[in-house]
């Protein structure tokens, strides 16, 4: 590397090198309610305007069956370059309750 | 930023920012290789943990993985759960692989001599250079996987169900994070028959199906495959609803294991 920074352990391994490093910062964690979901909770994040986002998506219900939970779908789109991810189910709800989930959203820095 | 410490990679995007928080490789745990859809491993961070569980590779036998949720489990402990199929009659050797917030997992650092250290103004560490950061395999590869609402059919799913995705690596040795369509019931109509007092009753085989990944060469394959089934009966026809079958849309981020060990 030309510029930036190195880590060593006393053992001179490297084990941070800022010009080949590639993080991902979280920037957004929260509860989703199945229940307010609807027709779908859509989230923007125009601080981050032309960057590629990762998002996750875990439920705490276990068997998220279709025939007792109708199940999350999360998605990454891209609006004038602005982040944006949407949470839904594919059928609104149609009589059986919707699971929980948690979301996280990272930014990977990246251009879209 | 005010003041602190910025760095860059060279493609120009940051890799240390003190007013961002990061994810950090916290532990690793074995799954249970045994079959069955209750199968879970608890662990402990501190946070809301981001987890990828591995994928069996090539094994050529449709044994597969999927996480079917995440709970907390107590203060700063967690139980995911986890469908397993295992054809290969032998361990399937998946781990588990935890990641939660650097300043709620570490914050004290990684008590390493050497290295360095960056914490924010408002004395919250941010970066450690002994602990590993979150970093996807492909460095920046992110993509959407869509679980289609196929109606299951017969005791056997076939290989039309199964849907893969192609990565740009060998999916060899590598972890995902995505959910699944989640258990499907389908009840599959056998007959009518009357009983001794008359009484007409409807048969059905209740039929239990999970989807599971597994991953061949660069592929990831998601399949739905049979668990069990059990017969029912019922005085009236049962209304099956197929439209409660949903198409689900996850997304699909991948690490690499030889950098989370």
């Amino acid at each position: 590397m030309t510029f930036g920074l190195q880590a060593y352990t006393a053992a001179a391994q490297l084990t941070f090198d800022s010009s080949a490093e590639y993080t991902l910062f979280q920037i957004d964690e929260r509860s989703i309610s199945g229940n307010s979901v609807g027709t779908g909770l859509t989230i923007t994040y125009p601080a981050y305007v032309g960057h590629k986002i990762v998002a996750n998506l875990t439920s705490p219900y276990q068997n998220g069956s279709i025939d007792g939970y109708a199940v999350l779908s999360c998605r990454i789109s891209y609006n004038s370059g602005v982040p944006q991810v949407t949470v839904f189910v594919d059928n609104n709800n149609n009589g059986i309750p919707v699971c929980d989930g948690y979301l996280l959203v990272f930014d990977s820095g990246a251009a879209q | 930023m005010t003041y602190g410490l910025q760095t860059i990679n060279g493609a120009n995007v940051l890799t240390i920012d003190e007013n961002l928080k990061t994810y950090v490789f916290v532990a690793k745990y074995v799954i249970p290789s045994q079959q069955g859809s209750s199968i879970y491993v608890d662990f402990t961070c501190v946070g809301y943990p981001l987890v990828y569980f591995q994928v069996p590779w090539n094994t050529n036998t449709r044994s597969g993985i999927s996480m079917t949720s995440l709970a907390p489990n107590g203060t700063n402990t967690w139980r995911a759960y986890f469908s397993i199929q295992n054809l290969t009659g032998a361990d399937l050797g998946l781990y588990l692989r935890v990641f939660g917030r650097l300043d709620l997992n570490f914050p004290n650092g990684s008590g390493d001599f050497y290295g360095a250290r960056v914490w924010n103004a408002s004395g919250l560490l941010i970066f450690d250079s002994n602990v590993k950061m979150h970093r996807l395999a492909g460095n920046t590869y992110d993509t959407e996987l869509v679980l289609v609402a196929n109606v299951p059919t017969g005791s056997q799913p076939a290989n039309q169900y199964d849907a893969s995705t192609t990565v740009p690596f060998s999916m060899q040795n590598k972890s995902i994070a995505a959910n699944c369509r989640g258990m499907i019931h389908y009840p599959e109509y056998i007959g009518t028959y009357t009983q001794f007092d008359g009484t007409v009753v409807d048969q059905y085989d209740l039929r239990a199906f999970e989807s599971i990944y597994w991953s061949t060469g660069s592929q990831l394959t998601v399949a739905r495959v049979y668990l069990n089934d059990q017969i029912i009966e019922t005085a009236s026809p049962m209304t099956i609803d197929l439209s409660k079958y949903q198409t689900v849309y996850s997304r699909l981020s991948v690490i690499d294991n030889n950098q989370f060990n």
